[in-house]
């Protein structure tokens, strides 16, 4: 009359063990789930009926009480239904409960019986590291991803009493899940005619910079900003799995372990939720976790919701962004290489005098550009359209690969002069790591003087000028005038400030 | 009753409701100002628009608290070149000295969006007329109109230069608007003429500026345009100077650049060209021969190797992008000769265009067209 089903919930991207428990007693006919069960998973008994019952199975005329423990935390999403469709053919006496130990179940159950996916399949499967676990077939590959060889696959509620029953054998996943090594569509070479911006990208994906591109329309910010994450090193092992971890938590179907560094480009209607990621009950990665290890592109940053721009500064400065719910916070990884791109004024301007636009419409999009805004970004860079004769006479440009490998020999020397990338210096750390040679130093100090450089400007410069040196492959310690110079013109006056 | 002032009455009366410009004018021109106060109110009142009783003596306190000074038609002091149709003024409020407007002067405005190197000629002609004792007149905005007052500014650290500054605003004296402005608003007051034809507390409307810039024509004896839109503020101004019989000049610049469009459709119109203060000088018929170009040029030659750099600048704003293609070099290359020029303050940057400054003064004397 009673049963005890393993099966699991998801916290953020994480997730965590549950026992379905199922007792069916005397009383009168009836169905409660307690342990703080969100709607989807209260619905489960609409289905769980159905589902048992078209698989030609009895729904007992009497008390039927659920518990998911533990009844502390709130419990969310349609995963649990197979484990208490099973709960209730154990607490029947269909099936004995030995059967059901060191099995666990994530799946939800269509009204004909049949095992659907279910969002996050991979860490619900993680969560429960010495079981056993039947999922669908379809989500064969997300549990295959986090538990290579526990995993059974069924189409049918039938066919996993069947297996419980040995009547059949249990099915292994036939999908094949290697390491996902797609060869990047896009490609440095296609960006012609564009050096300034090209170098950029370079720098911005070597010293983990953020860049913001500056230009009208037809310029290929775009273009230029989706081949960016082509030159990040791939994602190493524990990187790779917190992504795909968190694709899998965010209801993406997984072919197999990320390596690649995502490319995330949200529209600049998104909501401030799916950028930072939440929800009530079930909480979901948003768009900067989604771009974690790789690439977040913000096309017309002016044009995002003032709060949804404010809310990038935690993740920026720390890597992660913490989500307090009532009752629950969860930290969910963030790391990121920020990427914007800006038109100069509402008409796309050009050239400074080739605006059309109206002095206050100007003001008020110069006014949303600066500031606090403008400060999280070490590079800017103006991205003019390339001429039609570059765009026609120049051959390929230089290819994502060769740039790649002097970004990973530049990534090399800062990791193991610093353990980080070097836009995550702080300004301690900059003196020790990258102390100005006395050109270096006396330049800045002119620029400063002189009112061309700005207090935040000067620790960015420094900043983007340690990247270059090590770009160069400079190993002598100190960072040279000619790369300090090269750092100013790699940041564009904007609103009168560099 | 207490007895006021002539000038407070004149003040009270842009108040009153239904009394514009025009008939402040006429009123004021034959009458007293107190007997023209009190038929402006009595029109109102049988219009069904009374004035407070106190209106005057709360303009006056107002005025008297804030040092603001009136002149009106028949006071003294008052500019009759402004005083003639079209578009009299009969009443204006003040700070600073009306003597100024006693010497020569020049209207210089321009748009409000202007290239780096349209604020740079604004600055130095502005500040060349006043070495040479020419006022200028202009009205404050941003862009050309508070660069060209920069450069009076700039010329009177030395306390030579004998031109000031006259500036007519929209807004009443103590809205200082646009706020970019506050300074410079303080120092022409101080230093030069600062004019308005609202009472103090009036807001900058949009349909002030027209009225203003019928003003900065009146009072120019030419009027310079250094850099304009097709449409806008300046062309308004030139309207007006035309109206007037003002001559009207302008700085050719480049046709790619919107923000010269104005000015080179005025030249193709027939108005004349003008590159630096010597030719205005020479319009006023002025002594021009002492404005020495290239020696008062304290730049430092550039670098023999940035002349490349610095020459394919020149032709406008340029991207990196484009000067890596137009020049061959290496960035940091570039970055170098670019640092250089700007230290020199031979190229200016903004949002990432890059401009060469070539022609900071006027021609050389000995280059001048025979």
């Amino acid at each position: 009359m009673f049963a005890s089903i393993n099966s699991s919930t998801l916290f953020g991207i994480e997730g965590a063990p549950v026992s379905v428990e199922v007792h069916i007693g005397a009383g009168l006919p009836g169905f409660s789930v307690v342990g703080l069960p969100d709607e989807a998973c209260r619905e489960a008994r609409d289905r769980v009926r159905a589902a048992l019952l078209s698989s030609g199975f009895e729904w007992p005329n009497r008390r039927i009480t659920v518990n998911l423990a533990p009844s502390d935390r709130r419990k969310g999403g349609s995963g649990l239904d197979l484990a208490l469709a099973i709960g209730i053919l154990v607490a029947q006496g269909k099936i004995e409960q030995v059967a059901t130990d060191g099995i666990g179940f994530v799946a939800e159950l269509g009204l004909d019986g049949s095992l659907k996916h279910v969002p996050g399949t991979a860490p619900l499967v993680a969560a429960m590291r010495d079981l056993h676990v039947v999922v669908a077939s379809a989500a064969g590959g997300d549990a295959l991803v986090a538990a290579p060889r526990r995993v059974a696959v069924a189409d049918a509620l039938g066919d996993v009493v069947l297996g419980l029953q040995r009547i059949v054998d249990w099915r292994e996943p036939d999908v094949d899940v290697a390491v996902e090594e797609v060869a990047a569509t896009v490609d440095m070479g296609d960006v012609r005619g564009q050096p300034v911006a090209r170098r950029a990208a370079e720098v911005a994906a070597a010293g983990g910079h953020n860049l913001l591109l500056v230009g009208g329309p037809g310029g290929g910010k775009t273009m230029l900003a989706e081949r960016i994450a082509g030159l990040l090193p791939p994602l190493d092992g524990h990187d790779a799995l917190t992504a795909t971890m968190i694709r899998s938590a965010a209801g993406q179907r997984l072919g197999g372990l990320m390596r690649l560094p995502p490319f995330r480009a949200p529209h600049h209607s998104v909501s401030m939720i799916a950028m930072v990621g939440g929800g009530s009950g079930v909480v979901r990665p948003g768009e900067v976790s989604l771009a974690h290890g790789g690439v977040l592109f913000l096309d017309e940053v002016g044009e995002f919701a003032p709060s949804v721009l404010d809310a990038l500064r935690q993740p920026l400065e720390s890597g992660e962004i913490r989500l307090a719910r009532s009752g629950v916070t969860i930290t969910l990884p963030a790391r990121f290489l920020l990427v914007g791109a800006t038109n100069p004024c509402p008409c796309g301007g050009g050239a400074p005098g080739s605006c059309v636009c109206n002095d206050s419409a100007r003001q008020r999009y110069l006014r949303r550009l600066s500031g606090p805004l403008l400060d999280r970004f070490d590079l800017r860079v103006a991205v003019a359209a390339t001429s039609p004769a570059d765009l026609v006479d120049t051959g390929p440009a230089e290819s994502t690969a060769e740039m790649r490998s002097r970004v990973d020999a530049a990534r090399c020397i800062a990791d193991a002069r610093q353990g980080k990338s070097n836009a995550r210096l702080s300004i301690a750390e900059l003196d020790e790591h990258a102390p100005l040679s006395v050109g270096a130093r006396a330049l800045l100090l002119t620029e400063l003087e002189a009112g061309r450089l700005t207090g935040r400007g000067y620790h960015r410069v420094r900043r983007v000028a340690r990247t270059l040196g090590d770009l160069a492959g400079d190993r002598s310690g100190t960072v040279c005038v000619d790369h300090v110079r090269e750092a100013i013109a790699l940041r564009a006056r904007l609103g009168g400030a560099r | 009753m207490t007895e006021h002032p002539d000038w407070a009455y004149a003040a009270a009366l842009s108040q009153v409701p239904g009394c514009g410009t025009t008939t402040a004018f006429r009123l004021l021109v034959l009458r007293e100002p107190r007997e023209a106060y009190e038929r402006a109110v009595a029109e109102a009142a049988s219009q069904g628009a009374p004035v407070n009783d106190d209106a005057v003596s709360v303009m006056r306190e107002r005025c008297e608290e804030l040092g603001i000074g009136v002149a009106w038609v028949r006071g003294p002091g008052f500019p009759l070149v402004i005083a003639a149709s079209p578009g009299p003024c009969g009443v204006f409020f003040f700070r600073g000295d009306l003597e100024c407007l006693a010497g020569r002067r020049v209207g210089i405005v321009g748009t409000r969006t202007p290239t780096p190197s349209g604020v740079y000629t604004a600055r130095e002609i502005g500040e060349d007329l006043s070495r040479t004792g020419v006022h200028v007149v202009s009205g404050l905005a941003q862009g050309i109109d508070g660069a060209a007052h920069d450069g009076v500014r700039a010329a009177r650290e030395a306390p030579t230069a004998p031109g000031r500054a006259i500036a007519v605003v929209g807004s009443g004296l103590d809205v200082v608007y646009p706020r970019t402005n506050a300074a410079l608003w303080e120092w022409v007051a101080h230093h030069g003429l600062l004019i308005s034809e609202h009472p103090p507390g009036a807001a900058a409307e949009p349909h002030h500026f027209p009225r203003r810039n019928r003003l900065i024509a009146a009072l120019s004896e030419v009027v310079v345009v250094v850099e304009s839109r097709e449409s806008g503020g300046s062309m308004s101004t030139v309207r007006q100077a035309i109206e007037r019989q003002r001559d009207v000049l302008a700085v050719p610049g480049s046709p790619r650049v919107v923000s010269a469009a104005g000015t080179n459709l005025l030249i193709q119109q027939g108005c004349g060209a003008v590159t630096c203060a010597a030719d205005i000088l020479s319009v006023l018929a002025l002594d021009h021969r002492h404005i020495d170009a290239v020696s008062r040029d304290e730049r430092t030659a550039p670098d023999p190797r940035d002349v490349v750099v610095l020459e394919a600048c020149s032709h406008g704003p340029v991207t990196l992008d484009q000067l890596m293609i137009a020049t061959g070099r290496t960035l940091a290359d570039l970055a170098l000769a670019l640092g250089r020029l700007e230290a020199t303050g031979w190229v200016v940057e903004e949002a990432g265009w890059w401009e060469a400054l070539l022609l900071r003064r006027g021609r050389h004397a000995d280059e001048s067209i025979s």
